[in-house]
């Protein structure tokens, strides 16, 4: 009886230690499910801008202009008072501080959206339109929900005045929500409505390429050498290790090296793609290496004896058949080291990437961000309109990652030969 | 034939298939097993006479693709049932395997580690004495009594196959499965352990799968012969090396095939 | 300009390439001798001579200007001036200088930086067509060198495999050049840490202040009294306590969730929840640690928070709590795979000994399958930790920026990586013992990394031979 309760007992302990490793395994799982949920319900209302509807009458004497084929007169009209007096007429105002209320539901940019609609269609002078403005952000993120009303009107962005403006509003049907442009068209901005992460987006496609170019050919001539040329000696021992040490050293202190050497010793332009791109090439290298060896060592030894019994060298061995067929595992390794390189912020972050660029990147020798630098600037400002955006950029981020991670698995699965 | 009266079957095998994933091992396979009694297994590599050995104690469970169908009676109790618990059935049923498989561990623990799991010592002496008495019944404990608290993987092949039988019979099972258990072995340790399979049969049953058919016949009472996962020829094992009823155990048997 | 000098030598070397693989053929009957080699050889062997050494010339030479030129401009300012000028106001002057010739200075301008300026534009001028003299001339004397040696009838496959030989080799010591290049600049700038502060200072010192570095900077114009003020704000122990404990709480949440997950995967799964659950796990490794530290700035810092309030406790909202235990969610797969691999490289033949004997399949795995993998295991575990200690942008978003030396996780503490990255983000003068002190940091951690890398790499690889 006694072991009867005894394996009982045993039986017990089985199940429970059955039920921790799911627990575990669901806990896991919750982490990964909790992580995208938040990304995604905060990030996809940055997909949408709030418009407000505005009747404008280009009205040629308020903008000063005098002839509409003189170009310099167009370009340097007053849009500002023009789109201001019109607007804050939408809604009665009795003095300068609702009046002060009223314009602040307008993005800052709105005199640029109609001098930019103006200058495409010159022909609607002194005629009325109705043009769609960018709302202000307080105003944008109302609409979408994300601020409560119910609260006291202290800690609210918006007064009661505001509110009755935006109901108002809305029943007029003033209010519209389009595709969000500006997050993939713009730069970094202090107003999170006319912020974009296209400069991040050019600035990571910069830094990547520039680590491509670096890595992978010397990482591959890397691993063709210590694979299959190298003879075994203390000098290719310490390489080995250091390699594997190299791997595994974190990420900032590769942005020490490129502060301390890349900048200071060679004067290379602080804060551009170029910089950010070799500090990441050089974290990168090791990370390349390491798979490119294994697939070189995965080909059989008979290939490479069948080459040289029909008299090839020994690079030509190398080259035309033993390369080849290490590729497709190379090639992986290298998408998934460059996949690591995009999502990597603090290296970044030394060598002076974190700057406010408004401006779009030209090329890998402007100041830029990078996406999850832009992240990380971005989930630092406290308003609102800035943590859809990041959760947007995090969005953007993560979608690259997933198309380079599901190449990699792609090329191995398609191109990888199995050895018997 | 006195002898044969007093024969109890312990192990009464009904028409075993198994399989592994869509193809099958063995073919309907009966036989009995004789109480306190070596039965040797033998037959060409593939044959099969291992995977019905680990039949026997359902090590076969540990494999996912393997599916068995029939009925394996050990004391008249169909052991296939599907209530039955493995673990019970296997303190009962006892196995040594191919290649020593020592755990990583001291030598007292790795004889210990049987009879700690099941509750069967109560306190430390009464362990003391179980690892004595199965070091002894295995004839290692000369050789090892010294050393018990060294790691089982530093003894020689030969002593760890002993130690691997000392701890299939720590727990005091009443049958003991041996898959071909001296195949990495040198002939020395092969000789002894042939010896102590010849001691243990007084409080054993025995089931000992072997290519080798000179062992075969030198430990074992009676011998089956498997083919191509059937059981050709089942009898005593001086009838089956003398005088075989069938022609494929014959050229089996004086190599012609195998 | 160098781009134009590179897209140069590419479109000289490949059309030079063509040309000869057409032409060597004549070549060689002209000058009467028979090929050794295929002909592409050849022309591979030209035109590796002709980019190669100009490519070298060119890296070397857009290295070296910058240096070369400021020197040349110190030493123009040490001779115009009257009295001894130090090292950093040298600096500012070139900055000025540079400043200047680009057309973006402000302020004050005094003649001296103007005469700067024009000696920079000339200097500057002068290297540059130096610069394309020296490039092309490399061109044609190399590309003249490798044809006259082909003319003595060479065997240009010989030859390019040796140029391929040395390229592979120069490539793989790239390597060690990245190490020296880390250990370089992290000692360069720690060793003149080290000669204002006191080593013991820093390694021992309980109180991290560094901004009082800004009060008095120049070490050699101070009183003892004020280097040992100066000395005692650089105790880095508040920094390493910090690190460790931080690390300590991802440890424990992600070394039980990743071993028992790891060892259900390996031991219980079916072959479809092995298939969905560890891919979808080893997301968690591929998401890029700045989305956690939005998360744990963003969501579980503030979660916290509130929770702690409603039971009436005082919880920071940069506690390291929150900043652990997303730590600890990103370490999870790390754990969790590597238990994985490390459990299934355990023979079965240990499994099926403790079946035998009757154990249930959780008496095996914690009796035999455990123990067996427990150097692997502590392996990973060590790899763990090394990768919790140099996280950076969880605890820069989500840890605080102030030293509390406290064991109290819903207090705030701060952690190497996080100064490391407060000093040095924004504008630093590379003369303060502040920005000094980064570099410092990072040596520390640089080691400590190593360390544990070193050490867990040794235990896996003997492991794995244990059963090989």
């Amino acid at each position: 009886m006694n072991k009867e309760l005894r394996r009982k007992k045993r039986y017990q302990a089985e199940k429970r230690f059955q039920v921790y490793g799911i627990i575990a395994i669901s806990l896991a799982l919750f982490f990964v499910g909790l992580l995208v949920f938040k990304v995604f319900s905060e990030g996809t209302s940055a997909f949408s801008r709030t418009m407000i509807k505005v009747p404008i009458t280009f009205n040629a004497e308020k903008l000063g202009i005098t002839n509409i084929n003189d170009n310099d007169e167009v370009e340097n009209a007053d849009y500002y008072t023009l789109v201001y007096e019109q607007f804050v007429k939408n809604y009665p105002y009795s003095n300068d501080e609702e009046e002060k209320q009223i314009i602040k539901l307008l993005s800052p940019d709105y005199e640029f959206e109609a001098k930019n609609y103006f200058l495409q269609n010159r022909n609607q002078l002194n005629k009325t339109v109705t043009l769609l403005f960018t709302a202000s952000d307080d105003f944008d993120q109302l609409h979408k929900g994300n601020f409560p009303r119910d609260i006291p009107e202290e800690r609210r962005r918006l007064s009661n005045y505001q509110l009755n403006i935006y109901d108002q509003f809305l029943k007029e049907g003033k209010i519209e929500k389009i595709f969000n442009n500006y997050l993939f068209s713009k730069g970094d901005s202090r107003d999170p409505e006319l912020a974009g992460f296209g400069g991040a987006i050019l600035g990571s496609l910069f830094t990547i390429l520039i680590c491509l170019l670096i890595s992978f050919p010397i990482a591959l001539s890397a691993a063709v050498y210590l694979e299959e040329f190298a003879p075994k000696n203390k000098l290719t021992d310490l390489i080995e290790i250091n390699i594997n040490n190299l791997a595994a050293v974190p990420s900032i202190v590769f942005g020490l090296l490129g502060l301390g050497v890349l900048l200071n010793v060679f004067e290379l332009p602080r804060s551009t793609a170029l910089v950010g791109g070799i500090t990441l090439s050089l974290m990168t290298l090791p990370r390349i290496i390491i798979p490119a060896r294994a697939s070189l060592k995965a080909v059989p030894p008979s290939i490479r004896e069948g080459a040289l019994a029909v008299g090839a060298s020994k690079v030509q061995t190398v080259f035309h058949h033993v390369v080849p067929l290490a590729m497709p595992g190379t090639l992986s390794g290298t998408i998934i080291g460059l996949a690591q390189a995009l999502g990597e912020t603090a290296p970044l972050l030394l060598i002076g990437m974190v700057a406010f660029v408004v401006e779009l990147p030209g090329s890998p020798m402007d100041p830029s961000a990078s996406l999850p630098v832009q992240v990380y600037l971005w989930s630092e400002s406290a308003e609102r309109g800035f943590v859809e955006k990041t959760s947007a950029t995090i969005m953007m981020l993560l979608g690259f990652l997933i198309v380079m991670n599901s190449l990699a698995v792609y090329a191995r699965q398609k191109f990888e030969k199995k050895w018997n | 034939m006195e002898l044969e009266n007093k024969r109890e079957a312990k192990v009464i095998s009904k028409n075993i298939d198994v399989f592994y994933g869509d193809k099958q091992a063995l073919f309907g396979i009966d036989l009995e097993i004789y109480k306190n009694e070596v039965t040797a297994l033998i037959g060409p590599s593939g044959c099969g006479k291992s995977t019905f050995l680990r039949c026997i104690n359902r090590m076969n469970d540990v494999i996912d693709i393997c599916k068995i169908t029939g009925e394996i009676e050990i004391d008249n109790f169909n052991i296939y049932k599907p209530d039955v618990d493995v673990v019970r059935l296997r303190e009962k049923v006892g196995m040594v395997f191919q290649k020593p498989n020592p755990f990583p561990k001291s030598i007292y623990d790795n004889i210990a580690y049987g009879p700690s799991i099941h509750g069967i010592a109560k306190d430390k002496n009464e362990m003391d004495q179980i690892v004595e008495t199965s070091l002894q019944k295995a004839a290692l404990w000369n050789e090892v009594k010294d050393r018990l608290h060294e790691p089982g993987t530093g003894l020689s092949g030969g002593q760890q196959q002993r130690l691997c039988i000392a701890r299939a019979i720590s727990i005091n099972p009443e049958i003991i499965l041996m898959d071909e258990p001296c195949s990495a072995l040198d002939p020395i340790a092969t000789a002894k352990i042939e010896e102590l399979i010849d001691s243990l049969k007084t409080s054993f049953t025995i089931v000992i799968v072997t290519h080798s058919m000179s062992q075969a016949a030198r430990v074992s009472q009676r011998t089956g012969f498997f083919h191509l996962g059937k059981l050709i020829e089942m009898g005593e094992t001086e009838k089956i090396f003398k005088n075989p009823n069938n022609t494929m155990t014959q050229d089996y048997i004086t190599g012609r095939f195998g | 300009m160098n781009f134009v000098l590179i897209s140069f030598i590419l479109l000289f070397s490949v059309s030079l390439y063509f040309f000869s693989k057409s032409r060597i053929g004549y070549f060689a009957s002209s000058k009467q001798f028979k090929l050794k080699a295929l002909p592409k050889y050849y022309a591979y062997y030209l035109s590796l001579w002709c980019a190669l050494p100009a490519f070298i010339i060119l890296v070397s030479w857009n290295i070296l200007e910058p240096t070369i030129i400021k020197n040349l401009i110190f030493s123009k300012i040490q001779s115009d001036s009257l009295n001894e000028i130090s090292k950093d106001e040298l600096n500012l002057i070139f900055q000025k200088i540079k400043a200047y010739y680009s057309g973006n200075f402000t302020g004050q301008l005094s003649e001296g930086i103007k005469a700067g300026a024009d000696q920079y534009k000339r200097l500057l001028s002068v290297a540059s067509s130096s610069k394309v003299v020296i490039f092309l001339s490399a061109i044609i004397l190399f590309t003249g060198f490798a044809l006259k040696n082909i003319s003595n009838n060479i065997h240009a496959r010989e030859g390019v495999e040796k140029i391929i030989r040395i390229i592979l080799f120069v490539s793989s010591v790239a390597a060690i050049l990245t190490t020296v290049g880390i250990v370089f600049s992290l000692l360069f700038e720690s060793i003149k840490f080290f000669t204002t502060i006191n080593f013991f200072d820093y390694i021992f010192g309980t109180s991290w202040s560094p901004q009082k570095a800004f009060v008095s900077d120049v070490s050699a114009k101070m009183s003892p009294a004020e280097l040992k003020e100066l000395s005692e704000a650089f105790g880095a122990i508040p920094l390493f306590a910090g690190t460790a404990f931080i690390a300590l709480i991802a440890m424990c949440v992600a070394v039980p969730i990743g071993l028992f997950s790891g060892i259900y995967f390996a031991e219980y799964a079916s072959v479809n929840v092995r298939k969905f659950g560890k891919p979808i796990i080893e997301i968690l490794a591929g998401v890029p640690t700045v989305v956690y530290g939005f998360f744990a700035a963003l969501t579980v810092g503030p979660f916290f928070r509130v929770l702690g309030e409603s039971i009436g406790l005082e919880v920071s909202s940069e506690s390291a709590l929150a900043a652990g235990l997303v730590m600890g969610v990103m370490i999870i797969p790390f754990v969790s795979s590597l238990t994985d691999d490390v459990v299934n490289a355990v023979p079965q033949s240990l499994r099926d000994g403790s079946y035998a004997v009757g154990a249930t399949k959780s008496e095996t795995i914690k009796k035999v399958v455990f123990p067996a993998a427990l150097p692997g295991i502590v392996g990973s575990i060590l790899l763990a930790v090394s990768r919790a200690i140099g996280e950076t942008m969880i605890v820069v978003m989500a840890a605080g920026l102030a030293a509390n030396l406290t064991i109290n996780p819903l207090e705030s503490t701060t952690t190497v990586t996080t100064q490391i990255v407060m000093i040095l983000v924004g504008d630093q003068e590379f003369t303060s013992a502040k920005t000094q002190a980064a570099f410092a940091l990072g040596l520390t951690l640089f080691v400590a990394t190593l360390i544990l890398n070193f050490i867990a790499l040794r235990v896996v690889k003997k492991y794995r031979e244990q059963y090989e």
